[in-house]
């Protein structure tokens, strides 16, 4: 690899040019970084990749003789060291409790102590040596051959020089701003520069002129002198009082903040009338005996695609009806049951009947058993009812998957059988479940009457036609009576219309009623 | 020595559920995309597997919330009462729904007990919704103008007196639920879509561990 000496880019062996810059790249002139390899060109004093120096520095040893170090004797250890050249070995501290006394010890030991291999090296600076030791000493000024430079490098030495030249040249052509920028030395102002002290510390230093910071911050506000003041005699007493009342722990106080009676009474008060005004709008018209519903109730669009999905089945059809509701949404899903359920006998198919909900099970018994008595329905020849399913999501495929093979029904031989899904959800996720575990995967036809709530959540399936994943949908009591009107067969979801018209047309007033109070109110000023 | 075998148990931990949720959850993927008869027989009987667990859990749960609540009972803790009622009815329904869910007794509690206390709860909504009406709608600015209006439309278009009024509130309303609404609805079901999607990746991939009892998400 070649890396590039202006963008420092690897190039592959062989490269004339840098593939990343362009520039091209130096193989044969160039210097190579004793550091790291890297090919660099000629001219430069150091390695364009690790910084390291390319060019050996020029030494001038010194004229002047060096001074002997002058040892100190702070310690016995040091003396021992130096002055003996007996090096102790750890064995031999073993008597001498520390170092100094071992040190003193082998300060009073005679020379004849001295081990043999010690005594050969002290024979070593002998006339031989004293003559090398001649031949290798340097004339002052003078290199040494290692430090000679080679004449390849002659050249190049004299273009980093020329190089080191321009930059002191170019350095006056630095910008003034650049320039205010350069630290100055201590105490001393260069002329031109911004009077004042140069920062001592932090990103400006050596830079002058700056605002100083710490004479706002940190300079204590002098104490003034303060006017003679002379209080009456009164004021110290009130004083005295003041310091003894704020004194005193706190005690509970024996007033309690009330809320204000008459708006409390009136908050009440007015709760009452509205919880009354709705009890009235639902009582009134049952007691009596109201059907104007019956003849001015609009049929929507869901509602109708729901009656003729069911129309449009042939007798002897089976269709797979889940009860997925519980109490709490009762009041609007039995009509609703019973509506559909009703229509369905009518049109002679069978029903298997299953349930997500432990309670929908219970629920769903009830409305078959009356309705099937009322059409002459037989229990396992016309209708079946599964009860409760569990598994959540497992329970919808199992039961799809579960037709024709564990015999527990002769209706049909499998999911395919099954003419039509009907959906009965007091929540969304009902509806969710049964589109995709069983509408989706095997292709049945669905439709589906959810609770008031669950609508706006199960209104996207009903209208992606396109999949055909919801053909109907009907909401709340008010798509039973719709469905029941289509049906033409009044029953209780329709004899409820009149007294769910008068409570919705109190809402409505009420909240008119609510803004007409705010917005008095605030004209009042509250 | 017992270093190393509890790091292999806790390896084993690890990676057995891992493994097999990953393997189940690729099969039954293949199961719902493509008409194999072996691989469509493999994920019915985990399907069935499935409704079997589901249903040991719920007896689980019931176990569950007869210990807490024993041992409730059992500390004399705030509620505790609570917690006797809540046992014996818990037993009764019990004992009286082993011959089957169709018994009589479970039929007298469900009339008498569960049915109507269910359905008074969900019917003081009507009561609460008339005073929530009367005290939150307030026409504080042109959001708030919009949102009254559509309450109202709706209100009056779901029944036969909207009709009565104006031949407009129906289709007003139609236009309400299957035009902003639905829009609002699908945009919230696609992102939950996605994220469902996003999930069963992760799941799939053992990113996310949702079982093991080691809190659910690994790393």
């Amino acid at each position: 690899m070649i890396n590039c000496p202006h963008c420092g880019a690897s190039n592959k062996d062989g490269s004339k040019f840098c593939g990343d810059c362009g520039q091209p790249l130096i193989t044969r002139n160039g210097v190579t970084c004793p550091m790291c390899d890297n090919l660099n060109p000629p001219g430069v004093t150091a390695c364009t990749q690790c910084g390291a120096r390319l060019i050996p520095v020029s030494v001038t040893p010194s004229e002047e003789p060096l001074e002997p170090l002058e040892m100190e004797e702070e310690g016995a250890v040091v003396k021992g060291v130096e002055g003996d050249d007996t090096v102790p070995e750890p064995d031999d501290l073993g008597e001498a409790e520390s170092l100094e006394e071992f040190a003193k010890v082998s300060e009073a030991e005679p020379e004849d102590a001295m081990p043999p291999w010690l005594e050969k090296l002290r024979e070593l600076p002998s006339e031989e040596a004293a003559s090398e030791e001649e031949a290798t000493r340097l004339a002052p000024g003078e290199l040494p051959d290692w430090l000679e430079i080679p004449p390849e490098f002659e050249e190049v030495l004299s273009e980093a020089g020329r190089a080191v030249e321009e930059e002191e040249v170019s350095r006056a052509e630095i910008p003034s701003w650049l320039e205010a920028l350069r630290p100055a030395e201590d105490g001393v102002a260069e002329p031109g520069e911004p009077a004042g002290p140069p920062e001592r510390t932090g990103l400006l230093k050596g830079i002058r002129g700056t605002l100083g910071i710490e004479p706002i911050l940190a300079i204590p506000p002098r104490a003034a002198s303060l006017p003679a003041f002379s209080a009456p005699p009164y004021a110290y007493e009130h004083a005295e009082v003041f310091d003894k009342v704020v004194r005193e722990p706190a005690r509970p106080s024996a007033e309690v903040v009330r809320p204000r009676r008459l708006e409390t009474l009136v908050a009440s008060t007015l709760r009452w009338i509205i919880y009354l005004i709705v009890a009235t709008a639902v009582v009134v018209p049952i007691l009596l005996g109201s059907n104007w519903a019956e003849a001015n109730m609009p049929v929507t669009a869901s509602t109708i695609a729901m009656y003729d999905a069911i129309e449009a089945l042939p007798a002897d059809s089976v269709v797979l009806v889940s009860h997925d509701y519980d109490p709490g949404v009762a009041g609007e899903m039995i009509p609703q049951a019973k509506a559909v359920v009703g229509h369905l006998m009518r049109r002679q198919v069978r029903l298997i009947n299953v349930s997500l909900t432990p309670e929908g099970a219970r629920l769903s018994r009830e409305v078959l058993d009356e309705l099937a008595e009322a059409h002459g329905y037989e229990y396992g020849d016309d209708y079946l009812s599964l009860g409760y399913v569990v598994g959540v999501e497992a329970g919808p495929r199992s039961i799809a998957e579960g037709f024709g093979g564990a015999g527990w029904t002769d209706f049909v031989d499998g999911i395919e059988d099954v003419a039509l899904i009907v959906e009965f959800a007091g929540a969304t996720e009902y509806v969710r479940l049964w589109l995709e575990q069983v509408q989706a995967p095997y292709g049945v036809p669905m439709v589906a009457g959810v609770s008031a709530t669950a609508d706006p959540f199960v209104r996207p399936y009903y209208r992606n036609q396109a999949q055909d994943q919801l053909l109907g949908l009907m909401t709340g009591l008010v798509g039973a009576a719709e469905y029941e009107r289509r049906a033409g067969h009044p029953g209780l979801a329709l004899a409820s219309m009149d007294s769910q018209s008068v409570v919705h047309i109190a809402i409505v007033l009420l909240v008119l009623v609510g803004n007409l109070a705010y917005f008095g109110g605030r004209l009042r000023g509250k | 020595m017992r270093r190393i075998v509890n790091a292999v148990a806790l390896g084993m931990k690890r990676s057995v559920p891992m493994a097999i949720a990953m393997a189940i959850g690729s099969l039954m993927l293949v199961d719902f995309f493509f008409d194999e008869p072996h691989i469509n027989a493999l994920g019915s009987f985990f399907v069935e597997s499935a409704v079997i667990v589901v249903a040991f859990a719920l007896l689980l749960g019931l176990l569950n919330v007869l210990i807490v609540h024993g041992r409730k009972i059992a500390r004399r803790e705030e509620g505790w009462l609570y917690s006797i009622c809540l046992v014996i009815i818990a037993l009764v329904v019990l004992v009286g729904g082993i011959p089957g869910p169709e018994t009589s007794t479970v039929k007298w509690i469900f009339d008498n007990v569960q049915f109507p206390l269910q359905a008074a709860t969900f019917s003081l909504l009507a009561f609460y919704v008339a005073t929530a009406a009367y005290r939150g709608f307030r026409l504080r600015s042109l959001e708030s103008l919009a949102f009254i209006a559509a309450v109202i439309v709706v209100l009056l278009g779901q029944v036969p007196a909207g009709r009565y009024l104006s031949e407009f509130v129906p289709a007003a309303k139609e236009w309400i639920l299957d035009v902003p609404s639905t829009a609002g609805v699908r945009g919230i079901i696609i992102g939950v879509t996605l994220g469902t999607i996003a999930t069963g990746v992760r799941v799939l991939m053992g990113i996310d561990r949702p079982y093991g009892g080691e809190g659910g998400s690994s790393q």
